[in-house]
């Protein structure tokens, strides 16, 4: 299950273009009611940045907020700042379709699109921002194919229905997909949550390999998980109102090893014991 | 010892078990009964509706012969005289169900998706009003749509009915669009939109391809209605004894045919009904068995 060196060297040739994100008192509400409040950290390149925090701390909604996806739900209101790479993303020199090819986002359970076949699936983002030339879609499709780990299982069944994947390599495909459009950061809400071990096992690893390349933001409950991949691991905690709040960010060896916040030792010690 | 002693001294297991025990033969015979109900009220649901497929099919089937399909009607002046075929009514069943469904294919679309995309109050209403139409008489379309064209023009006119089945087609198909389109999960969508796509292209290259079997279900279903439908059609084609070939001509249905039709005093004009009703049940038979398939192969595609 471990990743064979030529999966990743193709992708790895790219120069990275992993951007900062910085989240500056960040908050957000939902019909008035705050779900998360001033959250402020940054999102180092091309490193893998956790969050944690028990259900309803708010690290979805924050994620969300970070390609402004929030943008549909007409009740959400976001308020703060949230730069990439020095820029705000509510800038109106920034085109909203601009911004989420930069930055792409994995959900908890893998939705390929059923429509469309394998390869359909991973140039699919390609597709949809105007690219027509089938030289340059082949060649994306295997390259992101490759980086997710994905191109060696399916390169001969490239046709098939998407539908027709094991649930981590649909998840391996999501991630494709993202990849395709060549994102500067990849924000991934509980990316293994519906995955067997050797799966979760995988698309760890897969971090690994793209954080040399772009910037990752990982959600996960899984503590194990954070303290394996993240390079910096954010916890988030329910305050009195219950609305989430930043309780402790920092380097994940300090924050699993020597937090500074009780509230971090009780959270990462229940949830290890 | 009492019987209250005792059940006082009784785990609840116990007590538990002997309940059971107790009620084991009523629930036995309960549990009989209603499946026997069940049993019941499915072969009386067999009866009609086997009933009506098997006699339309044992009295229409020898009326199905090559002139019944390609001759125009010859009005009959005697018991055996011949009386031609429905080559009429099956051009004007083509026509006005045709332009119909030629109409309300992009109309249907397009409200659908405008209504799918856009939550305000003026959509909710017409949303409702759409919902309303489904249900409404199809006699109420046919009325309306002669008070403005038959009763201003008067002519009849092919397309007349067309417009009239529009009521029809329309509503049932967009009902049925609406909810297939609904029923895309909300992920996919955002999975498309965090990809960078616009809401359009959303629509078009997600959405729409990922309820396409629901849909077109769904406008097989309208299009079955509409072919059947007399009431809407009658006050505004008129009727004509040769196929027209043209919509702004006057047309007979196979339903209005057989409206005509079996009133008559001619034993062979009302044995043609059957033929005519047997046709269009297998058209809709077919309509039937092809949405079936979309579904069959959507259920596939989507696991
Ligand atoms: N669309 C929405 N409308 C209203 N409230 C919402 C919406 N999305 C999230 N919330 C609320 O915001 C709070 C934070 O939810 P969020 O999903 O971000 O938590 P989470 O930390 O991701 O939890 P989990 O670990 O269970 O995924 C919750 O109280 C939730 O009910
Ligand atoms: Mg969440």
């Amino acid at each position: 299950m471990s990743l064979s060196s030529t999966e990743h060297t193709e992708y790895t040739t790219v120069s990275p273009n992993g951007q900062r994100m910085r989240l500056d008192d960040v908050s957000v509400a939902f019909a008035g009611r705050m779900a998360v409040r001033n959250v402020t950290f940054d999102v180092e390149p091309l490193k893998v940045t956790s969050m944690i925090g028990p259900s309803g701390s708010g690290k979805t909604t924050l994620l969300r907020a970070m390609n402004r996806m929030h943008d549909l739900t007409p009740s959400a209101k976001v308020s703060g700042s949230i730069t990439i790479d020095g820029v705000d993303i509510f800038d109106k020199s920034i085109r909203l379709t601009d911004l989420r090819t930069r930055i792409g986002m994995v959900f908890q359970r893998p939705n390929p699109f059923p429509s469309m076949s394998i390869f359909e699936n991973a140039v699919a983002g390609l597709r949809f921002i105007g690219v027509k030339d089938k030289k340059f879609l082949a060649e994306s499709a295997e390259r992101s194919l490759r980086a997710a780990a994905l191109w060696d299982s399916v390169k001969d069944r490239l046709q098939n229905a998407a539908g027709t994947l094991s649930g981590g390599e649909q998840q391996r495909l999501c991630i494709a997909r993202s990849l395709a459009v060549e994102p500067e950061v990849l924000l991934m809400d509980e990316p293994t949550a519906s995955l067997d071990p050797i799966a979760t096992a995988q698309i760890e690893e897969l971090t690994q390999t793209l954080k040399q390349i772009l910037t990752i933001v990982i959600v996960t409950h899984n503590m194990q998980q954070a303290s394996r991949v993240s390079d910096n691991c954010a916890f988030l905690l329910m305050g009195d109102d219950m609305a989430g709040e930043l309780i402790e960010f920092g380097e994940t060896t300090k924050i699993f090893t020597n937090p500074n916040d009780p509230r971090t030792i009780d959270y990462i010690a229940g949830k290890f014991g | 010892m009492t019987v209250a002693a005792a059940i006082d001294q009784m785990t609840p297991r116990e007590i538990i078990r002997r309940t059971s025990q107790k009620s084991g033969q009523r629930r036995q015979l309960l549990s009989n009964l209603y499946f026997a109900v069940l049993t019941i009220a499915l072969l009386v649901i067999f009866i009609p509706l086997y009933g009506v497929l098997s006699t339309i099919v044992v009295r229409g089937y020898h009326s199905l012969n090559w002139t019944f399909l390609t001759a125009n009607p010859i009005p009959p002046t005697s018991a055996t005289s011949p009386i031609g075929g429905v080559a009429n009514a099956i051009d004007g069943t083509l026509e006005v169900t045709g332009i119909a469904v030629l109409l309300a294919v992009p109309l249907t679309i397009l409200i659908s998706v405008a209504l799918f995309e856009t939550r305000n109050r003026l959509a909710r209403i017409v949303e409702q009003g759409i919902e309303i139409f489904v249900g409404m008489p199809a006699i109420t379309f046919g009325l309306f749509i002669a008070a403005i064209t038959v009763s201003v023009t008067h002519k009849f006119e092919a397309w007349y009915g067309s417009m009239a089945l529009l009521f029809i087609v329309v509503p049932v198909a967009t009902v049925n669009m609406i909810a297939a389109i609904r029923s895309v999960p909300q992920t996919l969508i955002e999975a498309g939109l965090g990809l960078g796509a616009r809401p359009s292209r959303v629509m078009m290259r997600i959405i729409l391809p990922t309820a396409l079997p629901r849909i077109l279900t769904g406008f097989f279903l309208s299009v079955s209605r509409a072919l059947g439908e007399t009431a809407p059609v009658l006050f505004v084609i008129g009727g004509v004894l040769v196929p027209s070939f043209n919509p702004r001509l006057p047309a007979t249905t196979l339903p209005t045919q057989i409206y005509a039709y079996f009133g008559s005093q001619f034993e062979s004009q009302v044995q043609a009904c059957w033929g005519m009703a047997l046709l269009l049940v297998i058209i809709v038979l077919f309509f039937n068995v092809l949405s079936r398939i979309f579904l069959a192969r959507s259920k596939k595609a989507n696991g």
